[in-house]
């Protein structure tokens, strides 16, 4: 509720979702109008009674829920946040910490969410399902079978789901065209997880003052790298508090990073028409980088060599899995950009701007 | 004659924080709060801070000439926000008046621009 913050705190919340709606209604060609933004995404009107108008009411009761199985299992530093969304279509999250009250306040995209509850579905769709037995036990888990047909369906469903992504930007909360997975315990155990690390991770920048290090001109990848490795460890506290094995932590963060990167690449095939694309250097180091290191640190940190053994094990299944996914929709990319002339969504403009310079001058940003 | 001190938001990402801030040094702000934002793929920055209308004038001039994209400033409400757009190209100035009214400005000078947001004063 607004009257238990700060007004230092409101005053940040509301300038931040009053930016944010006006560059997404800039984006959507409804010019600076943010409340009509917000109309188009929330199917509603802002509510100017309340002291957050911008606020989408669904996004914060998951990140409280989110937040309150975190303080279960993990101890708490500093002050407890406060929890915001933002409405743009990217998978992001933010915290910044109100400098008069310290209070740190965590923005969730609306992209973030869908994104990466539709990837974990994709997983469900195209991964063996696991047993309450696998959940539970590494020993169970050792035992997921070598080989794996996934259903036909799959492809399709992951090649169709990138591909509207990359050209419409994120679907509405909710409004996703992928179907459910027959499996569907497995797709919410995964975005659960995948929410945990990501608050994790944006909490690890208040705890660790990267904000401040970043000032004085700490290395801002090496921070990122750092945030990841304790989003691991806060993780598999949490992991562990639910009574789940172990490596479902370092997988979870091994789809969620695997997902950036197949998003990155498939908005790169409809901007440039082929994959040729360099990461800058610049404040985050790419997700396949930092997957590498995260499946390094998983595997020295596990507490046991049946643990470092299983979570290797699916980190190959991934690998197996996605790039043979990957190949069909790579393929579907470059048809649809040659032959019909489908490039990425405006809304990815600044996403790619930001992070890639194209090999090949014929690349047109959206 | 002592003028108005309107109260501004600034936000921005993928630019030098540094510059920004020797900007804003050199205007001399009656106040200034910077709020950095650290994300999961992206950083961005929100700079709270309090000018006369002289020195809004010219911190707008000055953003539309180092930023790499144009500026929304949007008076429509107590605090005026100065945001980065990149819908828009660099040295392009979009203004919305208190009363809504909208104005595109290409690399605008002091005499361009201080009419449109003389009525804040």
């Amino acid at each position: 509720m607004a009257s238990e913050w700060p007004a230092p705190v409101s005053e940040v919340i509301r300038a931040k979702q009053q930016i944010a709606y006006t560059e997404l209604a800039m984006k959507m060609g409804y010019g600076p109008e943010p409340s009509i933004a917000f109309e188009a995404v929330n199917l509603r009107k802002p509510d100017w009674q309340s002291a957050f108008p911008y606020e989408n009411s669904q996004l914060i009761r998951i990140l409280t829920a989110v937040y309150s199985i975190r303080k279960t299992h993990v101890a708490q530093r500093g002050r407890d946040p406060t929890f915001a969304s933002l409405p743009s279509g990217q998978p992001n999250a933010l915290v910044m910490i109100e400098p008069r009250t310290e209070t740190p306040i965590i923005f969730f995209e609306r992209g973030l969410f869908q994104y990466f509850y539709d990837f974990a579905r994709l997983v469900a769709w195209g991964f063996p399902p696991l047993t309450e037995a696998q959940v539970h036990s590494t020993k169970a888990l050792a035992k997921l079978p070598n080989r794996y047909t996934r259903p036909f369906e799959s492809t399709g469903y992951f090649a169709g789901l990138l591909h509207a992504y990359a050209a419409s930007g994120a679907p509405l909360l909710g409004q996703s065209p992928l179907p459910n997975p027959p499996d569907e315990n497995l797709a919410i155990l995964l975005v659960n997880y995948i929410e945990q690390f990501v608050l994790a991770h944006e909490f690890a920048h208040v705890t660790e003052q990267h904000a401040l290090l970043a000032k004085h001109g700490h290395d801002r990848e090496s921070l990122e790298f750092e945030a990841d490795r304790i989003g691991l460890e806060t993780l598999s506290a949490v992991v562990a508090g639910e009574g789940h094995c172990w490596p479902l932590g370092p997988w979870a963060i091994d789809i969620a990073l695997s997902a950036l990167h197949v998003l990155d690449r498939s908005i790169i095939i409809l901007t440039a028409g082929d994959t040729q694309a360099q990461w800058r250097e610049g404040t985050h180091p790419q997700p396949v980088i930092r997957r590498a290191k995260l499946r390094e640190r998983a595997i020295n940190a596990a507490s046991s060599p049946l643990d470092s053994s299983v979570a290797k094990t699916l980190f190959s299944m991934d690998d197996a899995i996605l790039d043979s996914l990957v190949e069909f929709l790579n393929f579907a990319l470059m048809v649809s950009y040659h032959q019909r002339g489908t490039r990425a969504s405006p809304l990815w403009r600044e996403h790619v701007q930001h992070h890639f310079s194209f090999l090949l001058p014929k690349a047109v940003i959206p | 004659m002592t003028q108005t001190h309107l109260a501004t938001r600034i936000s921005f990402d993928d630019e030098d924080v540094n510059k920004v801030e020797k900007v804003l040094a050199e205007l001399q702000p009656a106040a200034k709060t910077t709020i950095p934002g650290e994300g999961l793929v992206v950083s961005t920055t929100i700079i709270l801070a309090v000018f006369t209308l002289t020195a809004l004038v010219n911190l707008v001039i000055r953003l539309s000439r180092i930023w790499k994209c144009g500026i929304i400033v949007d008076c429509r409400e107590k605090e005026i926000t100065t945001q980065k757009n990149c819908d828009l190209p660099r040295g392009q100035v979009l203004v919305i008046t208190r009363d809504g009214e909208k104005v595109t400005l290409d690399n605008p000078s002091e005499v361009d621009l201080k009419p449109f947001l003389e009525k804040l004063g």
